[in-house]
């Protein structure tokens, strides 16, 4: 079964297809959603502790997809309910695509046709929603994430993976920790399981706990556990 | 270190709290330093009413306003019942419902309207009634007192911040002794978190 990937310009597509990469996976499509947005810059600690956890943060998507020659359809929106993204997805035979963002999927796009699969930083039921890893690390000292197959409500499609992770002992971690966890989980979906995945199990959208952004105070403190020894 | 979370009309220009950067302990201090001065702000301008007192105060204005058509929430009503309620019982079922649906609505629009429809439709324009926002805050630190959900604690950080950043338009002295109970119990379970994190 064919499998795609839509990568966006942020931290999180630069794990995923660097990882992608240094394992050997393959991709029948590549899509780049690439609205040319400024790239951030990163100290040389950043850098160095990314490189560390597997990707380099320093290199952008394109640079990283036009560096090993890979063959990628791009459009210049971010945004994954865009019509005109929507009716490439159905021209090809693609049944499931690696989601990395670009907003909540509308109607349209759930009902085109393609499954979504979506890395999400968190272990549900008990962690949906927004900041999950912080509350995580709050709550019971570790982080975790959840593979699942998109549906119309937030995080309660049939989960296809979940793994757990201790808590770093860094303080970056929105821009390595989140990014890493995810791309390691996703490596080991697709290394592990045969498309399309068999087993998929179901969750009751009532069950567990749905979080929103975390306040400044409480990502501090769950930031300081991190890098204060125990 | 400044604590910038509070220091602009957060009801007119609200605050997103979208990737906020780490400013290490000293960010902590600079909280407890910002609640800390809202408090003496509070104490020394007038004398502060005890808790029973308010929340007597609170039933009968509650028991004057309330309406009998439910096919509208006022939300003041609404939210002034289940405080008075959650102090010595848990709230109903369909308290429970209107209270996680407005901790929501809060957490999207960061505001609360004066009034809200039987699907928990916004029936008003008005978000400006800051005792709407001291009640949530309030059922959200007792909600967080009972089971610990950091989501509580979340949501009342952020009312509180909205809250401080109104303070010098509070007068009515029954929310602003509201107001020193809850940041009180705020700067509480915070201390206590710390203490036990880190």
């Amino acid at each position: 079964m064919a499998t795609g990937i839509i990568l966006t310009p942020d931290v999180r597509s630069k794990a995923y297809i660097q990882k992608i990469l240094h394992h050997q996976i393959h991709f029948e499509h590549i899509i780049f959603m690439n609205d040319n947005r400024t790239e951030k810059k990163y100290s040389e600690d950043i850098i160095k502790l990314s490189k560390n956890h597997g990707f380099d943060i320093s290199q952008s998507v394109m640079n990283t997809l036009l560096k090993n020659n890979l063959d990628f359809k791009e459009f210049s929106f971010v945004d994954i309910n865009n019509p005109i993204l929507t009716k490439y997805l159905q021209s090809l035979d693609t049944e499931f695509f690696i989601f990395t963002g670009g907003g909540i999927l509308k109607h349209d796009i759930l009902s085109s046709g393609v499954k979504f699969i979506h890395l999400h930083s968190g272990i549900t039921p008990y962690y949906r929603g927004s900041s999950c890893f912080y509350y995580s690390i709050l709550n019971a000292n570790y982080a975790g994430v959840t593979a699942f197959i998109m549906d119309k409500n937030l995080d309660t499609g049939p989960v296809l993976l979940q793994k757990k992770f201790q808590k770093p002992n860094h303080k970056y971690l929105d821009d390595v920790f989140d990014p890493y966890i995810r791309a390691e989980t996703l490596i080991e979906l697709l290394k592990n399981k045969t498309m399309p995945f068999t087993e998929p199990i179901k969750q009751n959208p009532l069950d567990g706990e749905t979080y929103h952004i975390i306040h400044p105070v409480l990502k501090h403190i769950a930031i300081l556990r991190c890098i204060t020894n125990d | 270190m400044e604590y910038s979370y509070a220091n602009t009309d957060l009801l007119e220009f609200p605050q997103k709290y979208q990737m906020t950067p780490f400013e290490g302990r000293e960010f902590l201090s600079s909280y407890e330093k910002n609640r800390q001065k809202i408090l003496d702000k509070i104490n020394n301008n007038q004398t502060v009413n005890s808790l029973s007192h308010t929340l007597e105060l609170l039933q009968k204005q509650f028991l004057i306003d309330i309406k009998s058509d439910q096919k509208i929430f006022v939300t003041s009503n609404q939210l002034s019942s289940i405080l008075l309620r959650l102090q010595h019982q848990k709230e109903t079922q369909q308290e429970t419902k209107f209270i996680m649906a407005l901790l929501k609505k809060f957490e999207i629009k960061k505001r609360i309207f004066s009034e809200y429809d039987h699907e928990l439709k916004e029936n008003s324009t008005d978000f400006k009634i800051l005792t709407n926002y001291i009640l949530l805050a309030a059922i959200c630190a007792k909600k967080f007192q009972d089971n610990s959900n950091p989501k509580f604690l979340n949501t009342l950080l952020k009312l509180n911040d909205t809250i401080c950043s109104q303070i010098d338009s509070i007068n009515d002295v029954n929310n602003l002794s509201l107001i020193y109970y809850i940041i009180n119990l705020e700067l509480e379970y915070i201390r206590d978190l710390i203490r036990k994190t880190l």
